[in-house]
């Protein structure tokens, strides 16, 4: 039995879209993304996945394609993306400074982890899961991460812990 | 304890029901995530209305076809490389096939410069093809041959009809189709070919040519019953005929007789059509399939019968939008397209077929099918959209005094929600047993979308029939969030059984006290099988007011007849799911239209135009991103300032635009034609049957256009007769399966007298076939042919399966005894157009010359005309004598006992 591409696509194109929306947080922007990240889906092996577990995979494809757009964006955007909920966490100038810098300095595999631990709110299983890495190594990178950004921010905020570690 | 909230991921999970049972009671319990679920559904129906989303998914078609090349080439190199280490290892010769065709896996495709191809978008193509076992050849649904098999156990030889070519022209809004069929007789005898085939719904046919050899026969516009006098007795005396009847505005039934053995006779067909335009896209539609259901109808022509005993035959008027595909021409169809856009092309896509298109300018280009998809199994479907944003207004005339114009009115851009009209929405759903399972699910999805999707100061309420209606609240309720939470609730409980009983459904949802303040939209979803359309019809009409109704069929089996009425007669939209497609874009893209009415209660003013017959007489709202399209005459050339007045919500609308009405001809085809089918419509909507007969015929006769009561035909009258035997041919019609594949069996042999080929196509199986005194009240089939003679009884053919007897030679028709004045006129008014054209080059060679022609001429008793005379001599070497002799000469007059004396006739030019 062929995968049906086309029912695929119209499946799946709400979850892509409503992704990079979250995201990137503009409709323009994510109707464009959503065309990439199902080509993207389905260039070299990624297609046995999307075949395997589609919602998943597409979840994350999105994630890491809108991360890549929004690293070309300016570092405001980026910060707004991956920790603040609109408005939740005001840091001080100073900081705040430093905030985007140390963001815009993280791999993408650190700025999908930050994604999923601070904004998406997911515990240490649901990222394993989707990362497809054991729940021991996310810990342990979540951790990692946790610690870079508390260093290359000299503070000591509680605000920044992520869900992740708090559940996890 | 209460749960958290999900996060985002597992309401994606849920949507997709792939969330685990914990999580679902939370979430059906949770306003919070209910809130967040209406959202998610609302964004996602943004996108599915943007350009961006088909881009999307003819860019991931792309790649998928992409990686499945790279793959096949992949996988070819090793074993292409295995295949050569075997041959070298065994030193035996390899088979030549075998390297050969991996071979061609690795060779790149050819590149077609200036091409493209045009991909068909997986999700409108459904997945109909199913193989059926027929006289022992396996075949796939849609791609049966048709064979016919003689008595004697010959081999059997393949149908009469070889070829079909169409050649689609479309400017702007208008196309212009010509389709023409070769015919051929593999038996040893003349035989006569009867085929029904599908046209577009609002097709105006109105030329017809046979081409035997290097001879063309231009048909000519008759009464139906006239022209199928002629044509009988073409055949009887064993001349060459064509005959295109109308069965129902979409089904069509052409006949050819005697088509000499070995011999191939070509049959060419002109129609035009508008095109759609709806979401910002033109979609051109060729059918190339009879819907099964239909046959048994369609494949009597000129006969008045009924279309069943089954309980399904007052709804087959539509049949071929609700049934699978059946084979329409045989094996091979060539189809071109040459496409004009008003502006440039920004996209284009097929729905059904691998296309190759030809860009010959940005605007311009030509589309053919790819010759590997050339097999006429389903509907051809090609649609595009244009650059830049859709003007509001844009008029297109055919020039001159007297002509004929078309307004498309787009409204502007989608305003914002504060403005629509607040609606008072009365969702009425169909809970009766057959919506159980799938269909009652679609509706439930299709309604909470639109509860959901509702603005702030709507109301709405809810009302479920089925043997009896009831509601979820006595008055409308006001869209607050736990108000819909209950309804929800209440919709999801809803179980389904009893009878339809539409009737109350729909009285209770129209007859209540009106809003002033809101618009009442009422939204009927039902799969509708019921037998009394016209008291609901009625019904309906008597407390419609100002509101608005929403057609949304369900299922293969949907009353698509009386759902579209209600529509058109409450203003709104009708739309509906087949149960093989997916619901959800279906559902999805009439949730977006409804939410959007953008211009209501519209009026146009005409200013100093003067105007007649504009078409449709009651204007419809416009919905997101539909335009209107107005057909109409004008009296004289001329521009004006017109008007389109209407509300968006409850403010005043009113646009102004220019529109010039050139004094020359245009050259835009098909918009006299097209009115003129448009009017004819009208017509056949109104309520007196014997008046609108008339004024039917007359249109049909004035604008050369076939109707139900006026059809096209062509006489060979120089080709000799031919020797009959009456002999008689029986062939055997392998026919399709059925959608649920009830019968697919073989069709009997059947025999018919004379030397005719009756394909029957498709024909219903048992229980859904035809008998002529089956009763059928709630079909027009009946009335619209009720004058047609009733088949000669004296077969006594094997039923259940229809069939056509043709009468006896000579006794078609009672014989006058002679001509009456008005039958000479009529015939001459059969062929305005072409004494129309002939002036047309009298004007264009001589502008200055101007008078009246006489010609004189006599009609022998069999109709043909002799001694055809100039009598004005200072006209005599005109063209125009020349070219109205002509056509006088080709003249075929009713036939009559007595000759008359020779006539007189003045030609005005």
């Amino acid at each position: 039995m062929p995968f049906d591409i086309g029912e695929c696509f119209e499946k799946h194109s709400g979850v892509v879209y409503r992704r990079c929306l979250h995201l990137l947080g503009n409709e323009a922007d994510a109707a464009e993304a959503v065309q990439e990240v199902f080509v993207a889906a389905i260039s070299g092996l990624g297609r046995f996945r999307l075949k395997a577990s589609p919602l998943t995979w597409l979840y994350a494809i999105a994630t890491r394609h809108c991360l890549q757009r929004l690293r070309n964006r300016s570092s405001h955007s980026l910060k707004h993306t991956l920790i603040l909920e609109a408005d939740s966490h005001r840091p001080s100038l100073e900081s705040n400074v430093d905030l985007d810098v140390a963001l815009k300095q993280l791999s993408l595999e650190e700025m999908t982890l930050v994604v999923h631990a601070y904004r998406d709110a997911l515990t240490q299983d649901e990222i394993a899961a989707l990362t497809r890495q054991s729940r021991k190594t996310v810990g342990k990178k979540l951790r990692a991460l946790s610690e870079k950004l508390k260093l290359a921010l000299n503070q000591d905020d509680e605000a920044l812990a992520p869900v992740a570690l708090i559940k996890g | 304890m209460t749960t958290p909230c999900p996060p985002q991921l597992a309401l994606e999970q849920y949507e997709l029901d792939q969330a685990p049972p914990e999580l679902g009671s939370h979430i059906e319990s949770c306003p919070y995530c209910q809130q967040r679920l209406a959202t998610m559904r609302r964004q996602a129906l943004d996108f599915s209305s943007r350009p961006a989303a088909s881009q999307a998914r003819l860019a991931f078609t792309q790649a998928d076809r992409r990686w499945r090349r790279n793959v096949t080439a992949l996988i070819s190199v090793p074993v292409l490389a295995l295949v050569a280490a075997g041959a070298m290892m065994t030193r035996r010769e390899i088979a030549p096939q075998a390297p050969a065709i991996a071979a061609a896996s690795l060779r790149p495709s050819p590149q077609r410069q200036g091409r493209e191809v045009v991909e068909v978008r997986p999700s409108t193509v459904v997945a109909r093809m199913k193989s059926v076992s027929m006289n022992s050849h396996f075949i796939a649904l849609g791609q049966g041959v048709l064979t016919a098999v003689s008595e004697d156990g010959a081999a059997p030889s393949p149908f009469v009809l070889k070829h079909t070519d169409v050649q689609i022209d479309v400017m702007g809004f208008v196309s212009t189709v010509v389709v023409t069929q070769e015919f051929d007789n593999p038996f040893e005898q003349p035989l006569e070919a009867v085929y029904v085939f599908p046209l577009p719904e609002n097709a105006g046919v109105d030329e017809m040519k046979m081409i035997i050899g290097t001879r063309e026969i231009r048909a000519t516009i008759q009464r139906r019953e006239v022209a199928r006098r002629l044509y009988e007795e073409a055949k009887s005396t064993g001349r060459r005929a064509a005959l295109l009847d109308q069965e129902r505005p979409n089904i069509f039934t052409q006949s050819v007789a005697n088509i000499e053995p070995k011999q191939s006779v070509k049959i060419t067909l002109r129609y035009s059509a508008p095109l759609r335009y709806d979401d910002g896209a033109y979609t051109l539609n060729f059918p190339m399939t009879v819907g099964e259901r239909f046959i048994p109808g369609a494949a009597l022509p000129g006969t008045s019968q009924g279309t069943g005993t089954g309980p399904d035959t007052d709804r087959v008027d539509d049949a071929s939008r609700i049934t699978p595909p059946v084979e329409r021409t045989g094996r091979d169809v060539s189809i071109t397209v040459r496409l004009e856009a008003s502006n440039p092309i920004e996209a284009m896509w097929s729905g059904s077929h691998r296309l190759l298109a030809e860009r010959t300018s940005s605007s311009r280009s030509i589309i053919t099918l790819d010759p590997s998809d050339r097999i006429p199994n389903r509907d051809l479907v090609l649609g595009w959209s244009i650059a830049g944003a859709q003007k509001q207004a844009s008029l297109v005339s055919s020039g001159g005094p007297g002509a004929a114009f078309a307004l498309m009115v787009t409204p502007e851009a989608q305003p914002a929600d504060e403005q629509v009209q607040p609606k008072e929405m009365v969702c009425v759903i169909d809970t009766s047993g057959s919506m159980e399972g799938p269909p009652l699910d679609a509706a439930k999805r299709a309604m909470t979308l639109a509860i959901e999707q509702m603005n702030p100061n709507d109301t709405f309420m809810l009302i479920d029939f089925a043997d009896r209606a009831s509601t979820f609240a006595p008055q409308p309720l006001a869209n607050t969030p736990e108000n819909v939470q209950r309804a929800l609730a209440y919709l999801r409980r809803l179980p389904s059984g009893g009878g339809t009983n539409q009737l109350d459904g729909i009285v209770a949802a129209l007859d209540r006290p009106a809003d002033p303040k809101r618009l009442r939209c009422v939204l009927l979803m039902t799969d509708g099988f019921i037998g009394n359309d016209d008291e609901i019809f009625d019904a309906a009409k008597r407390s419609l007011g100002r509101a608005r109704v929403f057609g949304f069929g369900i299922g293969a089996s949907a009353n698509h007849h009386l759902l579209r009425r209600l529509s058109e007669e409450g203003r709104g939209f009708y739309q509906y799911i087949d149960s093989n497609d997916a619901p959800g874009p279906g559902i999805e893209r009439f949730v977006r239209r409804l939410r959007k009415p953008l211009l209501t209660d519209i009026e146009i003013d005409w200013g100093t135009l003067e105007v007649s017959d504009v078409l449709p007489t009651k204007v419809p709202d416009l919905f997101d991103a539909e335009p209107v399209i107005l057909l109409g005459r004008s009296k004289h050339p001329g521009s004006s300032v017109v008007t389109v007045r209407g509300h968006i919500g409850t403010r005043p609308y009113e646009q102004r635009f220019t529109v010039d009405l050139p004094e020359q001809p245009t050259g835009v085809p098909g918009l006299t034609t097209m009115w003129a089918r448009a009017k004819i419509e009208t017509l056949d909507r109104g309520d007196n049957r014997g008046e609108q007969a008339q004024e039917i015929t007359t249109l049909g006769l004035e604008y050369h256009l076939v109707t139900a009561w006026t059809s096209l035909v062509a006489v060979d009258s120089e080709s000799a007769a031919l020797a009959l035997d009456g002999g008689t041919v029986s062939i055997a019609v392998p026919t399709e399966a059925d959608p649920d594949g009830r019968f697919d069996q073989a069709r009997q042999l059947q025999r018919l007298r004379y030397n005719t080929i009756q394909v029957i196509r498709g024909a219903g199986g048992p229980g859904a076939v035809a008998t002529p005194s089956a009763s059928n009240d709630g079909d027009d089939f009946e009335a619209l042919f009720s004058n047609k003679k009733v088949p000669a009884a004296a077969d006594p053919a094997p039923p259940p399966v229809a069939f056509y007897v043709p009468p006896s030679p000579g006794t078609a028709g009672e014989l006058h005894d002679q001509l009456s004045t008005a039958d000479i006129f009529e015939v001459i008014l059969a062929h305005k157009v072409e004494l129309t054209s002939c002036a047309q080059e009298q004007v264009k060679a001589e502008p200055s010359l101007h008078g009246k022609l006489v010609l004189k001429w006599a009609i022998r008793t069999d109709g043909t005309v002799i001694d055809v005379e100039v009598v004005t001599k200072e006209f005599e070497r005109t063209s125009f004598a020349q070219c109205v002799s002509k056509v006088v000469r080709q003249l075929i007059f009713p036939r009559h006992r007595i000759a008359g004396e020779p006539i007189q006739f003045p030609f005005k030019f």
